[in-house]
């Protein structure tokens, strides 16, 4: 299972997690079909790019992150991103990696256009932190049980998130100007 | 020589005074104003050149020629800096407490002077020679705690208040070895008169060879009470801002800057003094022997300067404390126990 | 932002255990966003117990420029010229990260040439990146010479740099399907003979600087972070591989020519600001090693490939990442199958890295919060997009 990790004398310094090279064929199938048997009812596709790809809705969201840290071996976050796809509702994407076997995961969530709450997953994965936060104040999603969801990297009291394809900037022409270059 | 020439004219200028039944009062008070005006030009003058020194060095050090452009070699630069730093608009922090704030600049300067009271230029050019110079010259060094500290106060800023903690803290704690040090010397010498002790090293030999121990802790404490690199804590200016100048500007920061080099040139004549047998040398002219071995610590302080990084508040602490101070005092003692014996 | 929660007088005190000393009051200092320090308008918000940390709470934002706005008005080969902005740093990386990701998702040819040109730029980039960060990292020391000694050695890789792409920071030189300008022998040449005398300059350093007992003495143990922490956190690049991790994108998920390639991942076991700098110098020791291969061998051909007249991404998403010499690059893009992206995110390691501040500055004091930060390597251009 999985392709071989680096070899050690590839390495310099004392390892403590061995990394394993992007897995893929047989290594990958078996990786999907892992995934498949902890959630039978779940569909978990083979991406083009040899991605895994899987789909969960909101309320399944955290008991499936937890499978997959502690089980399947998905401990390393690599990016977490909200998406607006206007009136189809917002999207929150994981991609997390199996570090051990080389496995990579896209995980999605479908999330309604209004009132848009998901779990949020910083007590699995603590970089999803400032991720959420990220995600919040740009697209606007509600990461229920976020330990800090404030803005930030907009100020504080912005009206709107950025990043929805809705969004208009409000202030009259003037204000957006930096005070230096106002005339 | 010059030093017979002026003696020669003080006693001529004293015989006239007499003759004509003047106060003598008037004339010492007379002489004073000219030492005082000759030792603050020995120091406005060294300072320009030890500022435009310090810049060609560190050039040096760091791959670069340094200024180049003010006058030959650059040598302009600093009267060029001095100006473009009185043209500055004078800031006093709203939130300052302005007579500390002004106050603090001229503490920090007026002790670094008076150092140089007891400083021999040469034989019999001293402007007092006291007989507790080394004394004198410690007590105008703790001078310099309660300048700093009004400084970070009275600036009303967080960083510079950290500053000035730190400097009280280290100029404190290294105090007693750099003391214990020049005990040493004193211990030798069996006087605490600067001629003395320079005359005690011309019967025997310099006491950097008597006392290497006590000279490399009189030079390490030396260079934490004036601030340098690796102990320039207190404007540490990657951690804290600029320590206790940082709402300086102007006039008033080029003051702590003009002490910072005046310190630097007391500790360096002083060690001199002390370690290398002060004017005296064979062939050339005893002054020229001074500022040699003068600059040569100067030149060491920049030279570990420009090479070191900072150490922490709590080694440098650790270094003063558990280090030099035990050093300094097992130096202390043996040297008192050779001297008995 | 405005840290309202914070403003209100903190009461609770440091427990120190084993110690009877009086209970103090912790002072509030705003590191940044104007320190010389914070490596650009990082604001770090201390509580100090006397010099000791506290807690940190890092604001970011104040570079914001919502790059990723941008990028959805703009047709995909205007957006390579923002990459170079996010991290000024290392432009070249982050174009890759772009490009790679949309040639992935089109199923663009890069002719082998060009690839060699790309990974030859990357590990320069590398290099050159690293030069900053030793120069800037003495800096924080208190050193100030190194610097100077870093940049002597950064300017020869800029003029580099600007002989082939016109520019020494904001390159703009990839391409969908390759590269704009080809590289001569001559500067294949001049290249060659820089990293010849280049581990000459390394051991300049290691003299300089490494070899210093202060600089050992303020960075051994400070800043620790484990293996398990450093992965929970998502930390990618020298940051992990200095917890014993050899997390690697070239070696993980090999992209351009890095297959090819003899290197070694530099990692150390302790997780410190020590080990992170070790780690990074060795980075650059194992990019020289790389480059020489790659200048060996660079193939003869087409420096582009058969790229379409507009590109339009097909609809879906992708995700690409690199190695930067930060860390993990990544690129996660969502076309509708326009001639603009519908959604690009920017996955910064800079932005990740900062979340471990305060578990890396607790209990640690005032200085070795500038260490510590100077050993992330942050770049704020990164954090805030």
């Amino acid at each position: 299972m999985g392709s071989d990790p680096i070899e050690l004398d590839k390495v310099k310094g004392e390892i403590q997690v061995l990394v394993a090279r992007r897995a893929d064929g047989p290594a990958l199938t078996s990786g999907a079909q892992a995934i498949r048997e902890q959630f039978p009812d779940l569909e978990v596709s083979i991406r083009p790019d040899q991605w895994l790809e899987m789909a969960v809705t909101p309320d399944r969201l955290l008991p499936v992150a937890q499978v997959l840290r502690d089980q399947l071996g998905y401990t390393y976050l690599l990016s977490l991103t909200g998406v607006d796809w206007q009136e189809k509702g917002l999207q929150v994407v994981y991609h997390l990696q199996n570090l051990d076997k080389g496995l990579f995961l896209v995980l999605t969530v479908a999330l309604p256009a209004q009132d848009p709450h998901i779990p949020s997953v910083t007590h699995l994965w603590p970089t999803a932190n400032w991720q959420e936060r990220e995600a919040w104040d740009l697209v606007g999603i509600y990461f229920d049980g976020h330990p800090d969801l404030r803005r930030i990297l907009m100020k504080e009291g912005w009206p709107g998130h950025p990043l929805r394809k809705d969004y208009r900037d409000t202030r009259p022409l003037r204000e957006r100007l930096p005070k230096t270059e106002r005339r | 020589m010059l030093v017979d020439w002026v003696a020669s004219l003080y006693q001529s200028v004293q015989a006239t005074f007499v003759a004509h039944g003047w106060p003598l009062w008037v004339l010492a008070v007379l002489t004073a104003v000219l030492k005082v005006a000759g030792v603050l030009v020995w120091i406005l003058l060294n300072v320009l050149f030890l500022i435009w020194l310090e810049r060609k060095i560190s050039g040096h050090v760091q791959n670069r020629p340094g200024p180049v452009y003010t006058g030959r070699f650059g040598l302009l630069q600093t009267l060029a800096d001095a100006l473009k730093v009185l043209l500055k608009e004078d800031v006093i922090p709203a939130g300052a407490d302005r007579w500390v704030f002004v106050l603090a600049p001229l503490v920090a300067f007026v002790p670094s002077v008076m150092i140089w009271v007891v400083i021999p230029f040469s034989r019999g050019v001293q402007a007092q020679d006291l007989n507790i110079g080394i004394l004198y010259v410690a007590a105008l060094a703790s001078f310099t705690v309660p300048s700093l500290l009004m400084a970070g106060w009275s600036s009303d800023n967080k960083w510079s208040l950290m500053g000035a903690l730190r400097s009280a803290a280290q100029l404190i704690s290294y105090e007693v070895p750099l003391i214990l040090a020049e005990l040493g010397v004193v211990v030798l010498a069996g006087s605490l008169r600067l001629s003395d002790i320079i005359a005690a090293q011309q019967r025997s030999v310099w006491f950097l060879f008597l006392q290497p121990v006590g000279f490399v802790v009189y030079f390490i404490a030396a260079l934490a009470e004036s601030n340098r690199t690796p102990f320039d804590l207190p404007e540490a200016e990657s951690e804290l801002v600029a320590g206790f100048n940082t709402e300086y500007s102007g006039f008033r920061w080029s003051i702590f800057f003009l002490t910072e080099y005046a310190n630097l040139l007391g500790m360096a004549s002083l060690a001199a003094t002390l370690f290398l047998g002060g004017w005296s040398g064979p062939f050339l002219p005893p002054f020229v022997w001074f500022v040699i071995k003068t600059y040569f610590f100067v030149f060491l302080a920049m030279w570990i300067r420009w090479t070191l990084p900072r150490i922490r508040v709590d080694q440098l602490m650790d270094l003063g404390w558990k280090f030099l101070l035990p050093v300094a005092l097992v130096n202390l003692v043996v040297t008192g126990v050779f001297v008995v014996l | 932002m405005a840290l309202d929660t914070h403003s209100e007088r903190r009461t609770e005190t440091l427990e120190i255990p084993g110690s009877d000393l009086p209970r103090t009051e912790e002072m509030m200092v705003n590191m940044g966003p104007q320190h010389p320090s914070t490596h650009g308008v990082l604001r770090a918000v201390l509580t100090l117990d006397g010099e000791r940390i506290v807690d940190v709470d890092s604001d970011v934002g104040y570079l914001h420029r919502c790059f990723e706005k941008i990028c959805e008005q703009q047709n995909y080969p205007q957006i390579i010229p923002y990459t170079d902005r996010t991290d000024y740093l290392a432009g070249m990386t982050n174009e890759l990260a772009l490009v790679l990701t949309v040639e992935k998702a089109i199923g663009l040819e890069v002719p082998r040439r060009a690839q060699y040109i790309r990974t030859i730029m990357a590990e320069l980039q590398r290099i050159h990146s690293h030069l900053i960060w030793f120069g800037t990292f003495a800096l924080d020391m208190g050193a100030t010479t190194p610097f100077l000694y870093s940049f002597r050695e950064r300017e020869t890789i800029s003029d580099f740099f600007e002989e082939i792409t016109g520019a020494r920071m904001m390159y703009n030189y990839m391409r969908y399907g390759g590269v704009r300008n080809d590289i001569t022998s001559e500067w294949v040449k001049k290249v060659q003979a820089f990293l010849k005398r280049f581990p000459e300059n390394l051991q300049e350093y290691d003299d300089l600087f490494t070899g210093n007992p202060i600089v050992h003495a303020r960075t051994q143990g400070i800043g620790k972070i484990s293996a398990e922490q450093a992965i929970a956190y998502g930390a990618s690049g020298p940051v992990l591989r200095a917890t014993g991790v050899p997390y690697d994108i070239r070696r993980a998920d090999p992209y351009l020519v890095y297959d090819e390639l003899q290197f070694d991942i530099a990692t150390a076991s302790e997780g410190d600001v020590w080990a992170r700098y070790q780690v990074r110098m060795q980075e650059m020791r194992q990019s020289v090693r790389m480059l020489e291969q790659l200048l060996a061998g660079v193939p003869e051909g087409e420096i582009m490939g058969k790229a379409p007249r507009i590109i339009k991404v097909p609809a879906g998403h992708y995700y690409g990442h690199v190695d930067s010499p930060r860390g993990e690059v990544g690129c996660y893009l969502v076309s509708t199958g326009e001639r603009t992206p519908y959604r690009l995110h920017w996955r910064s390691p800079c932005f990740v890295h900062l979340q471990l501040l305060p578990l890396m500055a607790k209990g640690h004091l005032m200085a070795d919060m500038v260490a510590i930060i100077g050993s992330i390597d942050i770049v704020m251009g990164e954090v805030d997009r």
